[in-house]
């Protein structure tokens, strides 16, 4: 009698871990399907009241519209970039905007030659966090960034520079440039939302199949 | 009896191909090579993966049921769908020992 107790109470253990193991399953999946959906933008502002120079972008400000005012003190190549949307390599035109308030930022401002003017410039565009692999080995120092990151600059420029850069999606006065994608900056979370329900199911089923296992018993005997 | 055999045979087949690609193909692509291209052509693989096992399931308790299994056999052919190669080996296994003389 003490056996077959034992033996109901194992099985009832077995089956609660299933079902908790498909509820957190389907958690899962409702946490794949939230971080999935569109975010709309917040509103643009100033970079100096989001950010301060030398120190790292908090999470809150990745991805954010930006405005910014300054003029270009240099004009860089930033090769093999990818905007995400499709695999094309392609060589950036980057330029290190110094700002009013004597910092500078890495604005992405498009693909070709097209030289800004030699005067006070009005970005808008997104905050993207520095990247952290070089995608240019190899590059050449006088003209060439390995990689979006200020601090790859830092001893190239003697004034201090913002963490990150901007893609920018507008400048005024416009120069005639192609822009590079500002795209939302995607969260992307482990497993689909379908993959996680059909775990949810796996589980659910070795639940029953744990609670019907008397049954199988009896008749193997 | 030759109705639960067929269909296990087919799902253990199923499972045991969706196991190779799933460890083969997705899991390199996905955690051990950089080739984000490729990573979207292969979202369906865990899907699918995820779905046909239920089934392989389903048709292993019914041919357990019929053939009487005890509760271990059972438990190592649910298993079996899980890992590459394994479910192919559970189906030459069941095939011979209904077959005795192959």
């Amino acid at each position: 009698m003490s056996r077959k107790i034992g033996f109901a109470i194992l099985l009832f253990i077995f089956a609660a871990t299933f079902v908790r193991l498909g509820i957190w399953q389907l958690d899962r999946a409702q946490l794949v399907q939230e971080i999935s959906k569109p975010v709309a933008d917040k509103a643009e502002v100033a970079i100096e009241t989001l950010i301060k120079p030398r120190i790292s972008i908090p999470d809150n400000a990745k991805g954010r519209l930006v405005s910014a005012t300054g003029s270009y003190e240099r004009i860089l190549q930033a090769p093999n970039q990818s905007s995400g949307e499709n695999s094309v390599r392609e060589n950036w035109q980057v330029g290190i905007l110094k700002l009013n308030n004597g910092a500078g930022v890495l604005v992405v401002r498009g693909v070709g030659d097209s030289t800004p003017p030699n005067q006070l410039i009005e970005v808008r565009g997104r905050l993207f966090p520095s990247q952290i692999e070089d995608r240019a080995v190899g590059a050449n120092l006088a003209s060439e960034i390995s990689r979006l990151d200020s601090t790859v600059l830092l001893s190239r420029v003697n004034f201090d520079l913002y963490d990150g850069y901007v893609i920018v999606i507008s400048e005024k006065p416009d120069s005639q440039i192609e822009r590079v994608p500002a795209l939302q900056i995607v969260v992307k979370a482990a497993g689909f939302y379908w993959q996680h329900i059909s775990y949810v199911v796996i589980w659910w089923l070795m639940a029953l199949l744990v609670l019907c296992m008397p049954l199988f018993k009896r008749r193997s005997e | 009896m030759n109705g639960a055999y067929i269909r296990f045979r087919i799902m253990a087949w199923v499972a045991g191909i969706m196991s190779l690609i799933l460890w083969f193909v997705d899991i390199p692509v996905k955690y051990f090579l950089n080739v984000p291209f490729l990573e979207d052509k292969i979202d369906w693989i865990p899907i699918v993966h995820g779905y046909q096992y239920p089934f392989y399931i389903i048709t292993v308790i019914e041919l357990a049921y019929r053939l009487k299994w005890d509760v271990i056999k059972i438990v190592k052919f649910i298993l079996a769908g899980t890992l590459p190669v394994a479910s192919f080996l559970a189906e030459k296994k069941v095939r011979a020992s209904l077959n005795p003389s192959n």
